[in-house]
């Protein structure tokens, strides 16, 4: 979808919150004109004595409520009616903020609710390409950018629009030469803001650019506290701030100076233009071509005109910006969503049995690089199978396609005899409990991540969850307990205590499929041994696949699978496999060797 | 909490002394502010008089009907127009060099402070907070007292004329124009505070939104595997729904404010035209009069409402200023008094390290080391071995003096290491983190950090030296490849060799080297042993060992726990002990070994 259809999907129902926001600007533009024809009647009909002569035919229906002859005998009324038209003003003004605002709020809501489900559906595969923090600084700043291009600078473009038309028809009734006049500068003051500030771009980009610079060079020093200490090198790093916040302060200090340049001379263009009226104005009213009451609205009114066909200029080069912002959110919201549904539906309390086969799956993340291949398994439901193999072997690759986290094209994976692809995707990973190597733990309490993938966990579940991971002594030692909060507002995990609460996490949730993806590498051995002990009690309770490098850890597998370059390359129980010759064999003989050198 | 001292700091009252000290900073441009005070007293005098030309037009042409003069009107006014073209360039630019002047003086004075202070500081305050203190809240110091000084003078200033020449021109008019004043500047100041403050905490709940994204796609994977898009999204869209009506509130509130301000300067308009209008009927007052007074209720407005701004945001920045000049006020626990001179700069460092039941303890009663004693020899290289938290970064530490021990003694070459300056050790120790920290820039310059005199061959030798060079070569610009923030665009294993190069370069007497734990692929791998072993020889090292191949080099092994050694020896001394290092090892270092079986079979 392009851009524009995006906002227009995200604006159904609240269209109308947006055209009254702009029917407001009009009606309030609309009686803010009529003060200044007030007060021209007030100086020429009822202090001057002139014969009453609205515009509009106004007169005539004053006239017909008999309210001429009110005003003209008393001023009082005259003062109120300014009030009166000044309130009416803007109140409509006020109002066109607050439903520009509820239109604008209500879009970025909107906005931003899609944003978080969709990219939260949005496949794997996705998700392990694309830098956080591009996709973060999308979310927030090109959210606020269209919030703001929406609920100020187009409201602001109708009010510039507006203006010109309601207000020429009201000077041209007054005296179209000083509406000539009055109108002469106006387009180069556009043309003027309109230039200068898409001349101006580049520079307000240097600035915010060595502002950019200068914030890395301190966070990196500050990050890198330690080297910089180690190596004595703090009069070098001084110089290397001192440069780039001198660079910062003299891309500022010029803009500023164009800044200056262009607000003093666009200020003057203005007031030549004001001057122009006055000067014109005093020659007509003295030849009696106006009167004094004609020549002050026409000061008025070229005051008002000014100032937002100066703002206009701006808002047009500004415009630009929220079109790319808007296309860059398009580009998440085109991306495709990992398809969830399956051929049928798996009751909510159905557990599976936990039979798995791989058959012929061969598995690549781009085109040249093979990461499995050709990879025949049967697992037995209740069996518990080590995966061994070097680093970048593909074993957190296979451990991955079970849940659906990447998609496989090539061969089939089988759970109970189903193929995985007629799952419902939620479904089938509702199945599977996974504990990764470096899990992700959310910033809320300890009691919190380890319950809250279930439903209605209690708290003496939790706590025998994180028993059976050997996490419970560790959380006893803080002050609050499974209430400690954690991440950014709270404490920092180890990393074995990190993977200690992501497999409580999981075993909470007592899944027929359990995969451990090296997620006991931070744990130190005692710890380790406890968790081994735990699992062997479970053992037969749920299909279990570990990977890991500790042969303590592989050998309660009751087969064990050695991968090579995404193949299998050894099969077998660990008597079978100490038997055969190969690296499994040689690793374990090392610490019998070991065990030799020592003694 | 945090929320709560914001908050605290918001509300208190004028604090003098803090104003002082900024002021303080504005010393060098003393000068310029005074041109900005005069400018701004001009530019004020200009938009009181403009007023006054249609005022005189009205009164002495129009009305009798003179066209005489209107040549010399026109001239003047056009003058007057330049005159104040020339005030508003020079305001905004001067204005503006002593704003970023300010900025530049305050962050260079806090950054230098900042390089004094002791790690000890940095343990207890996250980087981001200082990058904050020394970014936006700096700009707005510089912002309020720049462009403070300018609304503040110029809004002053065109009060006072105003009431000067209306009470000139008549005085009971002008008494009743500025009757309506008094509620217009209570009504600014408290729209102003309320604007601040409803923006503020807009602010706080956009950086919950941000973190609320962030965490939805760091947390993707487990979110997935765990199902729970549909609770995580319910969460979020109650923090979404939370922002949208503060922020709603925030705009709504702002947005009847000029009308408000409008709408009781009309008032006095009203005014104007009922009394005034009485006045020009009784020929009390010419048009001339009647119709300026109606332009001066007009522009009274907007010399209130910046004032009224201007005291709301000098208390926004009041917090800020604090914040920064909390930063200024800080001591080092660590000082260094003594000065490298060149002579000692020069002095080689033997490397022998004796350490004298120190006892040491971040946070009071909770001590690390206790009455802990060491001996290292000249040369020696020396693997600490343990799981975390037992001690083994906090002795590092210590010996170079990063830290001091709170009771007993370091001695470094015999010499209590107090006794000389820090910048002596520090010149002659080599530190390698576990992920090294690099800088933006080019290999090059990364390497050169060790020795900034270095030429660009010396750079290429010890690239070469630590088996950089290859992989250096294969880069697309080879040396000149640029490393990324922090030098992201490198795997940890080539970050690592880097810093390698850059202790080789260094050549520091004393080496401390934290292995990295985290898994390099083999080839890698095979580099960093060998580059280690070059490393080791020819100066004291110690290091905090992940690697089997490590500490099969080193000439002494302390295995320890709770902050003692409770093993010591060399590799083979200890496995025949068969006490914990051989428990340790046989768990510890098995995926080491694997890896070393499965690279062998490929």
């Amino acid at each position: 979808m392009t851009a524009q259809k995006y906002v227009l999907k995200y604006s159904i129902g609240i269209k109308y919150r947006f055209v009254s926001a702009i029917l407001f600007i009009a009606i309030g533009t609309f009686f803010s004109f009529l003060t200044p024809l007030v007060l021209r009647f007030i100086i020429d009909s009822v202090l001057g004595g002139k014969p009453v002569d609205l515009p509009l035919g106004i007169h005539h229906w004053l006239a017909g409520q008999g309210t001429v002859t009110g005003l003209l005998h008393n001023l009082m009324f005259a003062g109120a009616v300014i009030v009166l038209l000044n309130l009416i003003a803007h109140l409509f003004s006020f109002l066109r903020g607050k439903m520009s605002a509820h239109f604008s709020e209500e879009f970025a809501r909107r906005l931003r609710h899609a944003l978080y489900d969709h990219i939260q559906k949005l496949p794997f595969s996705w998700h392990s390409k694309i830098q956080t923090g591009d996709i973060v600084q999308r979310c927030t700043s090109d959210v606020d950018t269209v919030r703001r291009f929406l609920g100020s600078q187009l409201p602001e473009l109708g009010r510039g629009i507006f203006m010109p038309i309601l207000l020429i028809p009201i000077m041209l009734s007054l005296s179209p030469r000083m509406t000539l006049i009055s109108l002469s500068a106006v387009p180069l003051i556009f043309l003027y803001a309109y230039i200068f500030f898409r001349k101006v771009k580049k520079k307000f980009l240097a600035a915010d650019e060595a502002e950019g610079v200068m914030t890395t060079v301190l966070d990196e020093a500050l990050n890198g506290i330690r080297v910089v200490r180690a190596f004595a090198r703090q009069d070098h790093e001084i110089v290397r701030f001192d440069q780039a916040a001198d660079v910062y302060r003299e891309k500022c200090r010029k803009l500023i100076t164009v800044l200056a340049y262009y607000w003093s001379t666009s200020d003057m263009l203005c007031q030549v233009q004001i001057a122009a009226v006055l000067v014109f104005g005093i020659h007509l009213t003295i030849t009696g071509a106006i009167t004094l009451g004609t020549l002050l609205a026409f000061s008025t009114y070229v005051g008002m005109l000014l100032w937002p066909v100066r703002e206009m200029g701006r808002i047009l080069t500004d415009m630009g910006r929220a079109f790319v912002a808007m296309k860059r959110l398009a580009e998440i919201l085109d991306t495709e969503q990992e398809k969830v549904e399956g051929y049928f539906d798996l009751p909510d309390d159905y557990r599976i049995r936990g039979k798995i086969d791989f058959i012929d799956v061969s598995f690549a993340y781009e085109p040249e690089h093979q990461v499995l291949d050709k990879i025949n398994l049967s697992i037995k439901p209740g069996e518990t199978i080590a995966l061994l193999g070097a680093t970048g072997s593909g074993k957190s690759t296979l451990v991955n396609l079970i849940p659906r986290l990447f998609d496989y094209e090539i061969g089939k994976i089988r759970i109970d005899g189903v193929e995985l692809k007629r799952f419902n995707r939620r479904q089938l990973r509702r199945q599977i409990g996974i504990v990764l190597q470096e899990p992700f733990l959310y910033s809320r309490t300890i009691a919190e991540n380890i319950g809250f993938a279930g439903r209605e966990i209690s708290e003496h579940k939790i706590e025998q969850a994180a028993r059976e991971a050997a996490l419970h002594d560790s959380v006893s030692e803080f002050e609050l307990g499974y209430e400690t909060l954690l991440g950014e507002r709270g404490i920092t995990l180890s990393g074995g205590q990190r993977q200690r609460t992501a497999i409580a996490r999981t075993l909470i949730l007592d899944p027929p499929i359990l995969i451990l993806d090296d997620a006991l590498s931070a744990v130190d051995s005692e710890t380790e041994h406890q968790i081994r002990e735990n699992l062997l009690r479970r053992k037969g309770r749920a299909t279990t696949i570990i990977i890991s490098h500790r042969l303590t850890s592989v050998a309660i597998a009751d087969r064990i699978v050695v991968l090579e370059h995404g193949r299998i390359v050894q099969l077998g129980t660990h008597e079978e496999l100490l038997r055969q010759p190969g690296p499994y064999q040689r690793i374990w003989h090392i610490q019998h060797e070991l065990e030799a050198e020592a003694g | 909490m945090n929320r709560r001292i914001e908050e605290q700091e918001y509300r208190k009252n004028f604090d003098l002394k803090l104003w002082q000290n900024l002021l303080r900073f504005t010393k060098p441009h003393r000068r310029l502010m005074i041109i900005l005070g005069l400018v701004m007293i001009g530019s004020a005098g200009v938009d009181t008089v403009l007023p006054l030309f249609t005022k005189h037009a009205i009164d002495h042409m129009i009305t009798p009907g003179i066209f005489e003069g209107v040549k010399e009107f026109a001239a003047l006014y056009l003058g007057i127009i330049l005159l104040q073209t020339a005030f508003v360039y020079l305001l905004i630019d001067i204005a503006g060099r002593i704003e970023t002047g300010m900025n530049k003086d305050l962050r260079s004075t806090v950054y230098r402070k900042l390089q004094k202070m002791s790690f000890s500081y940095y343990d207890r305050t996250p980087t981001g907070w200082l990058v904050a203190r020394l970014t936006s809240d700096i700009s707005r110091l510089g912002d309020v007292v720049a462009w403070g000084i300018v609304d503040l003078i110029w809004g002053l200033a065109l009060m006072i004329g105003i009431s000067v020449v209306i009470f000139i021109l008549n005085w009971k008019l002008a008494l009743l124009v500025l009757a309506v004043i008094p509620l217009m500047a209570w009504i600014s100041t408290k729209f102003h505070i309320r604007m601040l403050r409803n923006f503020r905490l807009v602010r706080r709940f956009n950086s919950q939104i941000t973190h609320g994204f962030s965490e939805g796609i760091h947390g993707a994977k487990t979110t997935k595997t765990l199902v729970r898009e549909k609770a995580n999204l319910d969460e979020f869209e109650d923090l979404n729904r939370q922002m949208y009506r503060h922020s709603l509130r925030a705009i709504i509130i702002s947005a009847l404010f000029m009308p408000t301000i409008l709408v009781i300067s009309s008032i006095g308009t009203g005014l104007i035209i009922w009394i005034g209008g009485n006045m020009q009927i009784a020929k009390v007052i010419g048009y001339g009069t009647l119709v300026a007074f109606i332009a001066y209720t007009l522009q009274f407005f907007e010399p209130i409402s910046h004032v009224a701004r201007i005291f709301a945001e000098m208390q926004n920045a009041q917090a800020a200023g604090e914040r920064v000049f909390s930063l200024l006020s800080l001591t080092p626990e660590i000082s260094d008094e003594m000065d490298l001179c060149q002579e000692s700069k020069q002095r080689r460092m033997r490397g022998e390290i004796s350490i004298e039941n120190i006892t040491f303890a971040y946070k009071e009663g909770k001590e690390v080391l206790t009455d802990f004693s060491l001996f290292i020899a000249a040369g020696e290289s020396l693997a600490l071995v343990g799981v975390t938290g037992t001690g083994k970064t906090t002795l590092v530490n210590l010996i170079c003096r990063f830290y001091e021990p709170q009771t007993g003694t370091i001695k470094i070459d015999d010499i209590p290491y107090q006794d000389v300056p820090l910048r002596w050790i520090h010149c002659q120790l080599g530190y390698v983190q576990q992920v090294p920290h690099l800088f933006q820039g080019s290999i090059m310059e990364n390497i050169r950090y060790g020795r900034l005199d270095a030429t660009d061959d010396e750079i290429i030798q010890a690239a070469k030296a630590v088996y950089a060079d290859d992989f250096i070569r294969n880069l697309p610009g080879e040396y000149d490849y640029q490393v990324g923030e922090s030098g992201n665009l490198l795997s940890t294993g080539q970050k690592q060799l880097i810093a390698f190069a850059r202790v080789v370069l260094a050549d520091p007497a004393l080496l401390i080297l934290d292995e990295a734990t985290a898994s390099i692929d083999t080839e890698t791998e095979q580099l960093v042993q060998n580059a280690t072993a070059k490393l080791l020889q020819g100066r004291t090292s110690i290091i905090i060992a992940h690697r089997l191949s490590t500490i099969r080099q080193v000439d002494r092994i302390l295995l320890m726990h709770n902050g003692h050694v409770i093993e010591q020896g060399d590799h083979r001394a200890l496995m025949r002990m068969r006490g914990k290092y051989y428990n340790l090892y046989i768990n510890q270092f098995m995926q080491e070994i694997a890896d070393q079986e499965f690279a062998k079979e490929a």
